[in-house]
């Protein structure tokens, strides 16, 4: 297309006295008009209503309009709308420039009318400028695996499972451990509907487990993984399970194995063997061998010759997924040895614990530990949690827990009000830095515990509570001394039999997978989103998503809610079976490109952009070549390369020379406002 | 230095009274509203605190108890439903048993139903012992005191009062005994022991200054004569009187100017500040039945047995004093009368005898709160300090 056939329409938007208010957009139009290749130039209330867009329309039609320029809002807001439009009217939707003249002009410069007027115009002139050299550019359509891998088999993994698969996607979930559930499975009464968590998490594993497009792994890792969305080229390794299905001689098994480690389901409170169901009723109900512990020493194959496999190999599974779905959540924080007396005196658990001490004292008489009749309990708050940098002690990646961990203060609450009901006559004392029952429902549990006579007490972060060893003749075996500021900073001792400390939640150790997936975790070691608000559950890498706790602290429900957003995001992405990128990546131009490799080595992005042997003149020599799925259009190759072979297409340097150009140069017209 | 937490003071609080204080959640909207908080008087929030926690002695000790009257703003404004105001009245209840040893105060206000038969039983009996010494009813002349001797009136009046005053003192002591530690009063400090004294007994305990200028914001603003201030002032100022009346007129009778029960006119001094008295007395205290029979308002809304048989005796005191006195006007024979001065004088002395054990006891306690509070000490003179020069 030679340069006088470019024709040119030019619109300015009022946008409804957004910019009309302080930009004259009729003066602005007067000095557009007449300009070479601008063919037409209108105004409008409104352009992105449907009659404005009916104007575009028409005059490509009807005008040969075949570049289009909007000054308008904020490209963001409407850019899309009318590269439709354009496309609407049969002309090719990159086409379009949109120019900014509210957020960049009209809005900001509201003091200042004819100085605005004069750079509205500039702006336009130098859309326009760049209109004269676009080009027609396609979207990257990417052929999409309609089938995601989810890692972690906990309530996110399951409920984004059980999401995408109704959405028809195929699901391939992988869970680490021998069993499902993850630490909702530890859980008893949840709050705010008082369910049984068990039970609730059953009903959602037989669902998901049942369901035809849905494929279970456990005892499975990713162990590595390549590709672009849509195309995910991944392989899990899962360990064998040591035991067959139909293996029915577990007890005599488990009696037999001499291996004793702490029980890790009730956070080491009680011991189990290197044979173990992690519950009686468990999914999948079949026990494993904790490879970890086991000797192989060979004993619980004695109870029965069959069934129980010692040397299994493990298993690679490949496969190809279009997205991957990181549920990965947490692990409660471990106190370190000493902090409020954990590890030091017995009568220290963390909350954690208490809930799988709670279900192992039977009935509802009294209260025992360690053989001791519990009559006062103190219950610690923000226990790794909302720690101090410089005031509290490091941990040994030399990072504090700086931030709230958002569930213990109703599940604290929930316990006081649990052992008020069972053990009426505790004197329960809950000790906090705050109070945050935040979620709907939760504000119930607090007032609950506040009538039945929880007494609070409160801290300053700086001043944490002590736990100490009472004297012999005390009633009780520890005292916690704190600095209550409700009573005017007064320093009280509170007898305790029992001290409950409320740890707060890390994300589980994953560091692997991170690398694997190229994904960023933040300074608290939580994954990353791309945006905190507006891209809740997507990372920086396109097809990898965040379900649940490994994104940050959250209870059931919000983990739910995050798993469905999740599935939803995943369905968006895969729903088509084929994925369009926006064409703004880079371009090699390889009569330019000497195969020096600059680029290769500043780009950020894995193989986005390569040197491979390409033919010329029947020689084969290196030149750059753009992966367009993997290249995001970040320009930094743009700005190394020697000899200006790289373009980033639809904003080439060209256009941007050809912009400032226009925006630098005299315009009579416009400086008639000064 | 820590101190202990205490669960169980919040326990035994609740048996004075309308403890709801669980439910606060310390936000200080109670102190907020209060007309009386000041700078060193935070409350009621501090008291709450101090049951919350257990705070035992502090609670005892704390002036701020006996500044209250109840006007309950802090209840209406309570975002918890937690009643401070109840919660006070309870406190008060609770020091009052607290600071007499003879735990006569803990049966009275704890078990109410015990409490009513005591105070039946001690009725009977002082009715028994005064009737087992009477005389002759004259007929034709009203001889009250040849029917009771007004010897053995005033020997158990005189007895009555002096077992009164020492446990009220014992009382002051021992609420005292926490106060002075914690209000830090120092020896060798200049107080303005003299001013504060007479700015208590006439401005507050007589003039009602607090009660009148800032705990009395009723919005429905009544007439002067049904606002709380006056219905509690002229309640008082009745008690008051008819104690200075019956003590002037004992001392009259020991000084020999005049025998007890010799017949005077209406408007004879000391019978005309007993009659004034006396009316001022059962105004105040049937318009303060009145109030808590209907729920009138905040303050009233929740009565305990302490807070009826406080007002039952005087009510019944003031009528039946009354009711003599008018017979003492009317032509003979009223032999009804010997009768009422009967009932008269029981209830009388019972409501002497329980002032230290009963809502009553606030007489001792409010105005020795009122005046520790009014103690300031006095600054030393500084020199004054040299003009800074011209030049």
């Amino acid at each position: 297309m030679s340069e006088k056939d470019i024709r040119i329409g030019a619109y300015v938007c009022y946008c409804g006295g957004n910019i009309s208010d302080v930009v004259d957009c009729e003066q602005v139009a007067e000095t557009l008009r007449g300009l070479p290749n601008v063919v037409v130039v209108r105004t409008d209330l409104s352009m992105c209503s449907d009659a404005g867009q009916s104007l575009i329309e028409e005059d490509i039609k009807e005008k040969g309009v075949n570049r289009v320029v909007v000054g308008a809002c904020a490209p963001s807001l409407h850019e899309v709308t009318f590269r439709k439009a354009v496309a609407r009217a049969g002309l090719n939707p990159y086409l379009y420039h949109h120019v900014c003249l509210r957020e960049q002009d009209s809005w900001v410069h509201q003091s200042n009318p004819d100085e605005a007027t004069a750079k509205a115009g500039r702006l336009m002139l130098a859309g326009i400028a760049k209109a004269r050299m676009l080009e027609q550019l396609d979207t990257i359509r990417l052929e999409a695996e309609q089938h995601a891998l989810v890692i972690g088999g906990g309530i996110a993994g399951l409920r984004t499972a059980w999401d995408a698969a109704q959405r028809g996607i195929r699901v391939t979930l992988i869970e680490k451990s021998p069993f499902l559930g993850g630490h909702m499975a530890q859980l008893e009464t949840i709050f705010p509907t008082g369910e049984n968590a068990r039970q609730a998490l059953h009903e959602l594993i037989e669902k998901v487990v049942s369901h035809f497009l849905v494929t279970v792994y456990t005892n499975a890792e990713l162990t590595s993984a390549r590709g672009y969305m849509g195309d995910f080229r991944v392989t899990i390794t899962a360990q064998p399970r040591g035991v067959a299905e139909d293996f029915a001689h577990f007890d005599e098994a488990a009696a037999a194995c001499p291996v004793e480690v702490p029980d890790d389901f009730n956070y080491g409170l009680t011991t189990r063997k290197a044979i173990y169901l992690r519950y009686p009723d468990a999914i999948p109900n079949t026990p494993a061998i904790d490879w970890k512990a086991c000797t192989r020493c060979g004993e619980c194959k004695k109870v029965n010759g069959t069934g129980i496999d010692l040397d299994g190999k493990p298993q690679t599974i490949d496969l190809t997924v279009g997205a991957v779905v990181v549920a990965t959540g947490f692990q409660p924080y471990q106190p370190r040895e000493g902090e409020f007396g954990y590890g030091q005196f017995p009568e220290v658990v963390t909350l954690p614990q208490m809930i799988r001490l709670m279900t192992m004292q039977e009935g509802n008489g009294k209260l025992t530990w360690n053989g001791h009749p519990v009559n006062n309990i103190a219950l610690i708050h923000c226990v790794g949690s909302r720690e101090i940098p410089g005031v509290h002690e490091p941990q040994e990646d030399g990072r504090v827990n700086d931030y709230c961990s958002r569930i213990c203060c109703t599940a604290t609450l929930q316990m006081t009000n649990e052992l008020h009901e069972r053990f009426p006559y505790i004197n329960l004392f809950d000790l906090h830095e705050d109070i945050r029952t935040y979620s709907r429902g939760h504000e119930d549990i607090y007032t609950e515990a506040s009538k039945n006579g929880v007494r609070f007490l409160r801290f300053h972060g700086d001043e944490r509570p002590e736990v100490t060893a009472a004297p012999p003749d005390d009633t009780s075996p520890l005292l916690v001394r704190v600095k209550d500021y409700l009573t005017w900073g007064k320093e009280l001792e509170v007898p305790a039999d029992l001290v409950v400390l409320a740890t707060g939640m890390m994300p589980n150790p994953v560091s692997d997978i991170v690398k694997l997936l190229k994904i960023t975790e933040g300074n608290d070691r939580f994954l990353l989103e791309v945006h905190p608000k507006l891209q809740p559950v997507e990372t920086a890498v396109p097809g990898v998503i965040l379900a649940g706790t490994a994104q940050g602290p959250m209870n059931i429900q919000e983990t739910c809610s995050a798993a469905s957003a999740a599935a939803a995001k995943v369905g968006v992405l895969l729903g088509q079976g084929q994925v369009s990128l926006e064409p703004f990546v880079a371009r090699v131009n390889h009569d330019l490109c000497d195969g020096s490799g600059q680029c290769v080595a500043v780009c950020a992005y894995e193989d986005a952009i390569a040197l491979e042997p390409v033919l010329v003149d029947g020689k084969t020599v290196q030149k750059a070549v753009v992966s367009p799925a993997n290249c995001v259009g970040c320009g930094v190759c743009v700005s190394v390369c020697p000899n200006h072979a790289i373009d980033v297409q639809g904003w080439t340097l060209e256009q941007y020379e050809a912009m400032v150009d226009a925006i630098t140069a005299d315009l009579p017209k416009l400086e008639v406002v000064e | 230095m820590s101190t202990r937490i205490e669960p169980q003071l919040l326990e035994d609080l609740k048996a004075y009274g309308k403890v709801d204080v669980e439910a606060c959640f310390n936000c200080g909207n109670c102190t907020a509203i209060c007309p009386l908080s000041e700078n060193d008087a935070t409350f009621p929030r501090r008291m709450i605190r101090m049951a919350q926690v257990g705070l035992r002695d502090d609670l005892l000790s704390s002036k701020e108890l006996w500044l209250c009257y109840y006007c309950g703003e802090c209840t209406d404004t309570c975002p918890r439903q937690a009643a401070p105001g109840e919660f006070m009245a309870a406190a008060r209840g609770y020091a009052i048993s607290h600071y007499d040893s003879l735990g006569l105060g803990k049966l009275l206000h704890r078990r109410p139903f015990w409490a009513v038969v005591f105070m039946i039983i001690l009725g009977i009996v002082l009715a028994g012992f005064m009737y087992t010494r009477h005389g002759t009813m004259p007929y034709d002349t009203l001889g009250l005191f040849e029917f009771i001797p007004a010897e053995l009136i005033h020997n158990i009046g005189v007895t009555a009062m002096v077992f009164v005053a020492l446990a009220g003192l014992w009382g002051l002591v021992n609420m005292l005994r926490h106060e002075v530690q914690r209000s830090g009063l120092r020896l060798g400090v200049r107080y303005n022991w003299w001013q504060a004294l007479i700015d208590t007994i006439f401005r507050e305990v007589l003039g009602q200054k607090r009660y009148r200028e800032d705990c009395d914001r009723d919005p429905d603003a009544p007439p002067w004569y049904l606002k709380k201030w006056f219905i509690h002032a002229s309640t008082m100022w009745g008690f008051l009187g008819l104690l200075a009346a019956t003590s002037l007129d004992f001392a009259t009778a020991l000084l020999g100017i005049k025998e007890t029960g010799a017949w005077v006119p209406i408007y004879s001094p000391i019978r005309l500040l007993g009659t004034i008295s006396g009316l001022f007395l059962i105004y105040g205290t049937t318009v303060s039945i009145i109030k808590r029979l209907t729920k009138a308002d905040r303050s009233t809304e929740y009565s305990t047995v302490d807070d009826w048989a406080f007002l039952i005796m005087m009510w019944l005191s003031g009528m039946t004093g009354f009711a003599v006195e008018v017979a003492i006007y009317l032509p003979p024979p009223q032999m009804w009368a010997y009768w009422m001065l009967l009932v008269h004088i029981v209830i009388a002395m019972e409501m002497l005898l329980l002032i230290p054990f009963t809502k009553f006891a606030h007489i001792f306690y409010r105005t020795m709160a009122l005046y520790l509070h009014a103690l300031k000490p006095i600054p030393e003179k500084t020199p004054e300090p040299v003009p800074a020069g011209t030049d």
